[in-house]
């Protein structure tokens, strides 16, 4: 059981400042909130953070891999806008709600691992750098979504926010925790545990060994980021529920604070290191300091700059820590 | 020893750039046998093995295995023909646990298709019980010391049940505990279970133990083969160094003075140099010797800045100086050729002449302005003095033969006219020609004054130009050879730890 | 033996046009304004040549601190709150002690870039994180300092610089032109310029070359928060007024210009007269397409197949 503990340690410990920041900050915000466990207070809670966790776990599978995704953001909204744009129509068309509701969410899906492979494919095909292919990428994914809706508009059936978000009518518990544990249960870790999670891991931390490991570089990267585009747009979908209308251009701060929460959880812009468990602190941190500002009446601007401070701090510390490491490796024999 | 070798190598030929790295090699290699490969550094044998386990594509030749003539274009085709390798620099992912890596690449799975991290822990504990390596198997590979770092590689290519196991240098980060396990553990598999070891090796006296036969290298091309046995050490060490030193270095003259230009009192680095004492005179020329990676590399950076000095002292011209970073060592006079010159000598996208000017742009500029006719002068000279054959000096370093490559950084470190040159192998890779235009080039250096200090993983050098020599084991100075004890013998003696062979 | 090596302006000039890049991005340009032209005919004048070339000039300035920041390999995202905050100081103390404001602005544009350096060389935090962080800081001190509101108007003499001419051209342009000169002047012809290019194409190399990296490194952090400041300055005076989130959309398009230029995101090559072009390319591209009655969403969508077709023409990545 020690070796377990000892092993999940070693995995994990970079992010242990994320961790550690997210557990004051939870701490803080549950006791602030007086009326945090009641059915409202978790509800509000945790949907503010529905969007920013999916966009962060497009951003954490590339970011392991050594690459950046500067379109999350532009993606997002796109898919959001797509959504509010396209299924009210498909629904009429079809002459059913559910069903219209379905097939739109499938083609949104689509869309965005269609988007996403088209990253991946000029990404490795042109072997460019990802943080200029993304970065105009990510224009002509916002002009596309523009094209749909030139300010914010569109609609959904009716019924199909109460679907993905709310609470669950017998257990009042929110669905947002459990779009939580889906990204963790049902989408993590079998990607962590499947050749090609291994594999995004290899390629970020040494490309050389992996493929004289035998894996198929190239083809680990397309799959890489034609999965961020999917879930770029399940959180695009999630925004739609949210918000009830798609907007193509509110979503350019997904980008940011996908990387900010990536970085923040431990995980390592170099590639190879990292997990998206970590990820989930900082986008937990993120998500709650709004709220515990709005609570201590401190005027919401500083939030901004708060988040700036944890990000420059817990990079700092990491640097630290690396200076220790560097300092017991010297003293080991050869 | 009859029949068919399993693995063998004929006419192969490798050239990089004007170096050739091959030259109509071959080798034979007989089931159940553990063969040495044994040369001077850059003799051939790492491109011969790369050949062997599909990393390099030769310009032509032929590998066979059991007679049936095989194409080797990845790593991956070799595995898949049964052949393992393991290189010094190890291609081990370090953020993942030992498990994770032996199995990388080739995971077992569940049956719904996910990795079945509980059987790839099972079947590495299992592999470390056979080969006898003590290593948990959970840790993180970042986490392990070298050495075992190093078997969890070996592991990982005798996971996948290679009928040849090629090991390039793999004991140099081991223990004499992990060696011996590592001998053990080569001996079951060549006598019970009839594999073949191919082993690279400069370790004299590990050789003598466990290898069956050898085959020795020198410059390029196959020499001869042999059981281990048929031949007295000193036999197979005349073998690997040549008859005799070529008489293609510049006569040596006296040009060494009494002042003492730099002395080093004490000087710790990390547990890569311990208390190294040396004085050298101005006018010298000073080599350091010894297997690479023992140190010798490490003191130059060190004396340079590029490396901080932990404990001890540097004293030029008698004061002591605080050498901190390059910027300090190059105001103090001394410059430096890095041993890598395409990582750290050279901006390869850039003009020869920048290249050349780099280090002295302070000297030539006034207010941080560059003046772009006295550097054209200073570049003209370097390009003069050391012969360098340009199409003029806007030519992009990259596109320049290694040779000249070479003379770009001696070049530079030139033109600062520095009274102490430390030179980090500087005819490595570099065609006859251009070594003999260096030779002559250090000499003259040495009677202009310079004090210089020579590191070079070839022997002759050494002896060919040197006045004294420091023979570097594991960090230390073993011993100062000069006048009648330089010696390729004497020099291989300390380096390889044969000490206990001296005779008078 | 030696041809072109004297150093003299036309060998400069020589030297650039064989770097076949710039010469392909100042030909786009070229084509794209002949283009433009045929569309709109009424471009064909002096006035819209003017007239781009100012509105290309804020992006431009603020280019210069991209630029140099990309060739070291980093990336800075704080320019265009440095070029905000520059902004509301600029319109709050419209009547206060003019060379005070300006040692204000200087004073804060250098603090700013010591912090994002020192983040960078003695925190190891990479530049896009570090840079990240100081924006998300610095925007909260932007609310902070104009408590939610900007006020005040751009003081007279900064409305003279971005809006009046001598001479029959632009004062703005003046400035533009003088800082392109000094800055081109500075990465080719001095010390500090080599050193900067060989940082940026090896740390290594320019490390054991004697070059002080670290020192560098900061420099251009401050370089380029001056000059967003600047540019912030002069945006001021051509607006006339303040607002907080101004320049907000000047981030993505400064790096674009500066990758459209030619330089490349890893560092070690490029130069400012690619950025030059970039920032035109860009200038005539969104007014071509706003006078086309081209949709935002179209605009958009141009300017992010302008960057790939760039990346595609200047040649594929190296294989391992």
């Amino acid at each position: 059981m020690k070796e377990k503990l000892q092993y999940l340690w070693s995995k994990n410990r970079e992010g242990i400042f994320g961790y550690a920041i997210m557990v004051v900050v939870v701490y803080l915000y549950i006791s602030s909130q007086k009326n945090f466990f009641s059915a409202y207070g978790i509800k509000s809670t945790f949907d503010q953070f529905l969007t920013l966790l999916f966009a962060a776990l497009a951003q954490t599978i590339v970011i392991l891999t050594g690459g950046i995704n500067l379109s999350v953001g532009a993606l997002i909204g796109l898919t959001n806008t797509l959504t509010a744009f396209a299924m009210v129509p498909i629904a009429t068309a079809i002459g059913n709600d559910t069903l219209g509701m379905v097939v739109t969410l499938l083609l949104v899906l689509l869309v965005g691992a269609v988007a996403g492979w088209v990253n991946g494919m000029i990404i490795v095909k042109g072997r460019f750098q990802p943080i200029i292919v993304t970065l105009a990428t990510s224009f002509i994914f916002m002009g596309i979504g523009m094209y749909l809706l030139s300010a914010p508009g569109g609609e959904v059936v009716k019924g199909f926010s109460k679907l993905l978000t709310g609470t669950l009518p017998f257990a009042k518990i929110p669905k947002s925790v459990l779009w939580l544990l889906f990204s963790i249960i049902i989408v993590w870790i079998p990607l962590r545990r499947s050749r090609l999670g291994q594999s995004i891991y290899a390629v970020g931390g040494n490309e050389h060994a992996a493929y004289v490991s035998g894996i198929n570089v190239e083809k680990t990267k397309i799959f890489t980021y034609t999965l961020a585009g999917i879930f770029c747009a399940i959180a695009g979908i999630l925004l739609t529920a949210q918000t009830g209308v798609g907007d193509p251009t509110g979503s350019e701060g997904f980008t940011m604070n996908s990387v900010a929460a990536v970085v923040l959880g431990g995980t390592a812009l170099s590639g190879g290191r990292g997990s998206f468990i970590g990820t989930i602190a900082g986008v937990i941190t993120y998500s709650l300091i709004l709220g515990l500002l709005i609570f201590w009446s401190v005027p919401s601007f500083y939030q901004d700059m708060i988040k700036g401070f944890i990000l420059i701090a817990a990079l700092a510390i990491n640097a630290l820590q690396k200076i220790q490491v560097k300092r017991k490796e010297r003293t080991m024999s050869i | 020893m009859e029949k068919v070798p399993v693995i063998s190598a004929k006419n192969v030929n490798k050239r990089y750039g004007g170096v050739h790295a091959l030259v109509d090699a071959q080798i034979d290699c007989y089931e159940g046998e553990i063969h040495a490969l044994v040369g001077e550094n850059g003799a051939g044998k790492s491109t011969l093995i790369k050949v062997l386990c599909g990393a390099t594509i030769p310009d032509s030749g032929s590998v066979f295995l059991r007679g049936k003539e095989i194409k080797l274009s990845s790593p991956i085709d070799a595995v898949r023909h049964k052949i393992a390798s393991v290189f010094q620099e190890l291609s081990l992912l370090p953020e993942l646990s030992v498990f994770e890596n032996v199995f990388l690449g080739s995971e077992p799975r569940t049956k719904f298709g996910l990795l079945n991290l509980k059987e790839m822990e099972r079947r590495t504990r299992v592999i470390m019980k056979e080969l006898e390596f003590d290593i948990p198997v959970r840790t993180l590979v970042k986490d392990l010391p070298l050495a075992q770092q190093q078997l969890v590689e070996i592991a990982k290519a005798l996971s996948k049940d290679p009928d040849i196991i090629i090991l390039d240098e793999a004991t140099s980060a081991l223990g004499s505990k992990e060696v011996d396990l590592l001998f053990k553990l080569m001996r079951r598999l060549t006598k019970e279970e009839n594999k073949t070891v191919i082993l690279i090796s400069h370790k004299m006296n590990e050789l003598e133990v466990i290898a069956d036969r050898a085959t020795i290298f020198r410059d390029a091309r196959y020499i001869t083969s042999f059981q281990w046995g048929e031949m007295t050490n000193a036999e197979i060490i005349d073998r690997i160094a040549g008859r005799k030193i070529d008489t293609i270095f510049p006569e040596k003259r006296e040009t060494i003075s009494r002042e003492i230009a730099l002395e080093i009192e004490g000087l710790n680095y990390q547990n890569k140099l311990k208390n190294i004492n040396l004085k050298v005179r101005k006018g010298e020329i000073f080599g350091l010797a010894g297997l690479s990676g023992h140190g010798q590399a490490e003191l130059l950076d060190v004396i340079y800045g590029a490396r901080s000095i932990e404990r001890g002292h540097l004293l030029i011209k008698g004061k002591k100086v605080r050498i901190k970073n390059p910027r300090n060592g190059l105001k103090a006079g001394i410059a430096l050729t890095p041993a890598d010159r395409k990582n750290d000598g050279l901006l390869l996208t850039r003009t020869c002449s920048e290249n050349i000017a780099l280090t002295t742009l302070s000297r030539r500029s006034r207010m941080g302005i560059i003046h772009f006719k006295e550097e054209e002068k200073d570049v003209d000279k370097i390009i003069q003095l050391l012969q360098i054959k340009l199409s003029g000096s806007n030519q992009i370093a990259g596109t320049l033969s290694g040779g000249n490559q070479q003379k770009l950084v001696i070049g530079k470190a030139i033109l600062t006219n520095a009274d102490i040159l430390l030179l980090s192998d500087p005819t490595r890779g570099i065609d006859v020609g251009t070594k003999y235009e260096i030779y002559q080039l250090i000499r003259k250096l040495a009677e202009d004054g310079k004090t210089v200090l020579l590191y070079s993983t070839e022997n002759k050098e050494l002896l060919g130009l040197c006045d004294r020599i420091a023979v570097f084991k594991q960090g230390k100075v073993v011993t100062v050879l000069e006048d009648k004890e330089m010696t390729e013998n004497e020099i291989l003696k300390a380096a390889l730890g044969m000490a206990e062979e001296v005779t008078a | 033996m030696n041809t072109e090596n004297t150093g003299s302006w036309i060998t400069t000039i020589k030297n650039h046009c064989k770097n076949s890049l710039i010469l392909k991005v100042y030909l786009t340009t070229i084509a794209l304004y002949v283009v433009s032209c045929l569309l709109q005919p009424n471009y064909l004048s002096w006035k819209y040549i003017s007239d781009t070339f100012v509105t290309a000039s804020f992006l431009g300035i603020m280019g210069i601190g991209q630029t140099l920041v990309i060739l070291t390999g980093g990336i800075d995202l704080s320019i265009v709150v440095t070029f905000n905050l520059a902004a509301v100081i600029t319109t709050n103390m419209q009547h206060g002690n003019q060379a005070e404001l300006v040692l204000l602005l200087i004073g804060i544009s250098v603090v700013i870039g010591v912090i994002n350096g020192f983040g960078v060389v003695f925190l190891d935090v990479p530049p896009i994180v570090m840079t990240l962080a100081m924006q998300s800081i610095l925007w909260s001190v932007v609310y902070l300092y104009t408590n939610g509101l900007a006020s005040g108007a751009a003081p007279a003499w900064v409305r003279w610089l971005s809006t009046q001419s001598v001479l029959g051209i632009r004062v703005i342009l003046l400035v533009w032109i003088f800082i392109a000169v000094v800055i081109t002047f500075l990465l080719t012809r001095t010390n500090f310029g080599r050193r900067l290019y060989a940082l940026g194409n090896s740390h290594s190399v320019s490390f054991y070359s004697g070059v002080n990296n670290k020192g560098i490194l900061i420099c251009i952090y401050v370089l380029s928060s001056v000059f967003a400041a600047l540019a912030g300055l002069l945006y001021t005076g051509y607006l006339g007024y303040a607002y907080i989130g101004m320049g907000s959309t000047y981030l993505m398009p400064s790096i674009a210009a500066v990758v459209i230029g030619g330089t490349s995101i890893l560092g070690g090559k490029g130069n400012y007269a690619g950025t030059i072009a970039g920032a035109l390319i860009l200038s005539i591209m969104n007014g071509l397409l706003v006078n086309l009655n081209m949709q935002e969403g179209g605009r958009n969508i141009i300017y992010g197949l302008i960057i790939l077709t760039v990346l595609f023409m200047y040649g594929r990545g190296k294989k391992e």
